[in-house]
């Protein structure tokens, strides 16, 4: 069982809502719990991301539920650490006016005609 | 691999392409590159295969109350369209779902299952609920905006920077 703690200033946005620190906590730390230096688990599966690097790189992000929690280490260290928690907040905002919904839908519009071979008579 | 086509005119002035037959004069006319072509079949075989499954998923989302929409103008990405007229996208149910799980729990009802093989069923469904005609990953897309996001990439780096623990929220050998 790999152990698992949390930096001072990622513990400050978890304390902000006491039902999503139950949460991610109690995630979390099943996913510790279940791995050790010999076998890998749920937090080993995700590689930190190739976009980002110098002190950075190591820096992996898990998906519990709506939030987002960045933590780094790995089974064979038996160690995790919370680095940030980002916590996603209810607001009024609809799903068309979500920023990431905004820029799919951008893509998707912009990848519609790339060329048009023939122009029409 | 990268295989070259030559088409050539023969004696006659015809376009054909192939070996040329025992003293038969060929004038090269162009060449092709066959590893482009071989790209864009890779393309629209991927094409082929997101058309296939958004069937098989609009096919099941029709025996299910066809409640899971799939628009055009949203590149057929599976959406659930809210008492305001206005699309809800499944991803967003699967993500509060995926929240709402107690995964202990479910691994006691499924003792041979480990957590990493649950979290990886749950991860599966969520790629599937975000599976659309162009092949627009929206996980990517939000990773894009986390290099964007300057108050991220600051508190990373200060949290990294601050060795100081908080608290240990796990350790075999201690109690919290």
């Amino acid at each position: 069982m790999c152990s698992l703690t949390i930096t001072a200033p990622a513990d400050g946005f978890l304390n902000e809502d006491k039902k999503v620190k139950k949460q991610i906590e109690k995630n979390m730390i099943g996913y510790a719990k279940n791995s050790t230096v010999q076998r890998k688990g749920a937090l080993d599966d995700i590689h930190p991301t190739a976009r980002w690097d110098g002190e950075l790189k190591e820096v992996k992000k898990k998906r519990v539920g709506r939030h987002r929690v960045y933590f780094i280490g790995f089974h064979t260290r038996c160690t995790y650490k919370i680095v940030h928690v980002k916590v996603w907040k209810k607001t009024d905002v609809d799903e068309e006016d979500d920023p990431n919904f905004k820029r799919y839908i951008s893509k998707v519009m912009n990848a519609g005609v790339s060329r048009t071979i023939a122009p029409p008579d | 691999m990268t295989k070259v086509d030559v088409q050539y005119v023969d004696n006659y002035g015809e376009t054909v392409s192939g070996v040329p037959k025992p003293g038969e004069t060929r004038i090269a006319i162009y060449q092709t590159n066959v590893s482009a072509i071989d790209m864009v079949e890779s393309q629209l075989d991927e094409l082929a295969k997101r058309v296939g499954l958004l069937r098989t998923m609009s096919y099941i989302s029709n025996t299910t109350g066809g409640h899971v929409k799939f628009h055009e103008e949203y590149g057929y990405i599976p959406i659930l369209i809210g008492n305001d007229n206005r699309p809800v996208l499944l991803l967003r149910l699967v993500e509060i779902l995926d929240g709402l799980i107690d995964y202990e729990m479910l691994q006691s009802e499924l003792p041979t299952l480990s957590l990493s093989q649950i979290d990886g069923a749950i991860q599966f469904i969520r790629k599937l609920s975000q599976i659309n005609s162009r092949g627009i990953d929206l996980d990517d897309l939000e990773d894009e905006e986390d290099m964007q996001d300057d108050e991220l990439m600051v508190a990373l780096r200060a949290s990294l920077a601050n060795q100081e623990i908080a608290r240990v929220l796990f350790d075999d050998n201690r109690t919290r």
